[in-house]
């Protein structure tokens, strides 16, 4: 409906602004000629004598439809308001009345616009914006539900023709400390072509590169941006200062690009450290694991499509790789050529790990058969890798299905799943714990020696 | 005519005009004419310029119109003072009260200044 059909249609009730002024005018000049007539003015003198004394028609005629205009958007406005708070009174009233009818309708609207944004969440951190921050997010390749040893990794890199890079990671929590607030953060133990495979540069400093990988070199770190602005206050010279990372001293050598948190969905990573600065700095958790060791699977792998090379010649080869290895180390815990396959290497551009994550979902709640797992029990998990390989272990009796890791349970009794669920939450509750310990020796007694120095029991 | 004229105080217009409509409702027309008479036509005002001074009264709410008939049977616009309108019109003539006192008292001073 144009302006106009819409003004005819409003003058059913509502003055119309040049109509008035026009005829009010117009019966001031009719009148005044009028007395002029009256006192002997000729008709034409008596019109000519009017308008000059009305001065400018024109001019006041224009003023007078302004002032007109305005007034009218001003009392529809006010009409408007006046009729929604009139709505909003009654339908508060209304709802007043009916409580049950409010609450139900409360609840309904709460849950559907919190359904909704939950969906809109989840579809815009996978289909949308996968992988924040990382360069052609759609030639990342990652490796799902494999969990690979370091010189395992190194293999797979070499032999990967079809990548043009593949790095390793795995997350770690991590106390941060500038000697004056400490807090915990998400951090990531990366190869040093991390950020390199992922495209992913700095904001300030540099970040991570392959020579940070050579033994000896100097413990670095690189912090998220985000971690920079909360962390450092003040956010200046955040290059260059040292932190204590688990109470060992390591450099800051600079900030990632901003929106970068890494690979994980749910934890976004704020500081990445080398494997080798992590093991020089850590050696106490590892007590006993050899980073040299092909018994300790813990990290992940993501790599970067070489240009023209598809996912299908990337899987192919590292199943290759994977079979090589199996027949190379054949007393190794893991048999890789099981899970590097078409099923666990996929684009991580599109979809991400979400089929990791409900892995990690039916292996806590379903396969264990342990409602009661909470997240820690998955770091644990992770530390509970099998020890090193030295070749006079029992034979195993227990292999998981997913072929990542397994539990391995003492000789005797049957010990259920829930039972050692039970045992990892002990350990979880005892920070900084004795990760040298793999599941075998978690024993019913050992975990209660545990609750009991920690005055849980 | 032929008597000098003085020209209107900015504002004073509207003044006159919710003084002009105090005691019923009058239109634009009877307005100027009460002026006219009133004032000796001594402020000549140009009778145009009472439109928009009524409308932008009406519009502050000082004034409200409504269309009626005339003495000569014809439809016109006719304003009548709110209540709104009536506490402004105190406070302006007051106003206007001591203004004009002050000013007169200056002008028959009977001594010079020191």
């Amino acid at each position: 409906m144009n302006t106009e059909a819409w003004r005819r249609y409003l003058r059913f009730w509502r003055a119309d602004v040049e109509d008035d002024v026009d005829e009010e005018l117009r019966f001031h000049i009719e009148m005044r000629e009028g007395e002029y007539v009256a006192a002997g003015l000729a008709s034409d003198d008596a019109h000519t004598e009017a308008l000059r004394r009305f001065g400018s028609l024109a001019s006041v005629r224009d003023l007078c439809y302004r002032i007109g205009h305005q007034r009218e958007r001003h009392v529809r406005f006010a009409e408007v308001m006046y009729s929604v708070r009139n709505d909003i009174v009654f339908a508060s009233r209304q709802l007043a009345r009916n409580r049950g009818f409010t609450m139900a309708a409360v609840l309904t609207l709460a849950l559907g616009i919190g359904a909704n944004g939950l969906v809109f969440g989840l579809v815009n951190a996978l289909l949308l914006h996968p992988l924040p921050g990382v360069a052609a997010p759609e030639r990342v390749v990652a490796v799902n539900n494999t969990h690979v040893s370091y010189p395992s990794y190194r293999d797979f890199a070499r032999s990967s023709s079809a990548l043009s890079g593949l790095a390793a990671f795995s997350d770690r929590n991590t106390a941060v400390s500038d000697g004056k607030r400490t807090e915990m953060v998400s951090a990531a133990v990366v190869s040093g072509n991390y950020f390199s495979v992922l495209g992913v540069g700095p904001s300030h400093g540099r970040v991570l590169s392959p020579g940070d990988d050579d033994p000896g070199a100097p413990p670095i770190a690189v912090v998220s941006a985000a971690f920079a602005r909360r962390f450092f206050r003040d956010g200046v010279d955040v290059i260059g200062r040292v932190v204590d990372l688990n109470g060992m001293p390591v450099t800051i050598v600079g900030i990632a690009a901003n929106d970068f948190h890494g690979m994980q969905l749910d934890s976004p990573e704020e500081l990445w450290v080398t494997i080798r600065a992590w093991m020089a700095l850590a050696p106490t958790s590892f007590n006993g694991l050899n980073l040299e060791g092909r018994g300790w699977s813990w990290l992940s792998m993501v790599g970067r499509l070489a240009p023209d090379a598809t996912i299908q010649q990337a899987t192919a080869a590292l199943h290759t790789s994977a079979v090589n290895q199996d027949a190379s180390y054949p007393d190794g815990y893991q048999t890789l050529a099981k899970t590097i396959t078409s099923d666990n290497v996929v684009s991580a551009g599109q979809g991400r790990d979400l089929r990791n994550r409900t892995w990690n979902c039916r292996t806590r709640h379903g396969d264990s058969g342990c409602g009661g797992c909470n997240r820690a029990s998955h770091s644990v998990r992770q530390r509970l890798q099998p020890a090193p390989c030295t070749g006079d272990e029992p034979a195993p009796r227990n292999r998981d299905s997913h072929g990542s890791g397994r539990w391995t349970t003492p000789p005797g009794p049957a010990v259920t799943d829930r039972k050692r669920c039970a045992r990892a939450r002990c350990l979880s509750r005892w920070p900084g714990g004795d990760a040298s310990r793999d599941a075998r020796t978690v024993t019913r007694n050992a975990a209660r020696r545990i609750l009991v120095r920690h005055g849980r029991r | 005519m032929g008597k000098p004229s003085v020209d209107l105080f900015q504002g004073t217009l509207d003044v006159l005009i919710l003084k002009a409509v105090s005691w019923a409702p009058v239109h634009g027309y009877s307005i100027a004419r009460w002026l006219q008479q009133t004032t000796d036509d001594v402020l000549r005002i140009e009778e145009g310029s009472l439109y928009p001074a009524l409308h932008r009264l009406e519009a502050r709410g000082l004034i409200e119109a409504e269309w009626g008939l005339s003495e000569n049977n014809r439809r016109a616009k006719f304003y009548r003072l709110t209540v709104k309108g009536r506490k402004q019109l105190r406070v302006e003539a007051s106003t206007w009260a001591r203004f004009a006192g002050a000013v007169a008292s200056v002008l028959g001073a009977t001594t010079q200044p020191a």
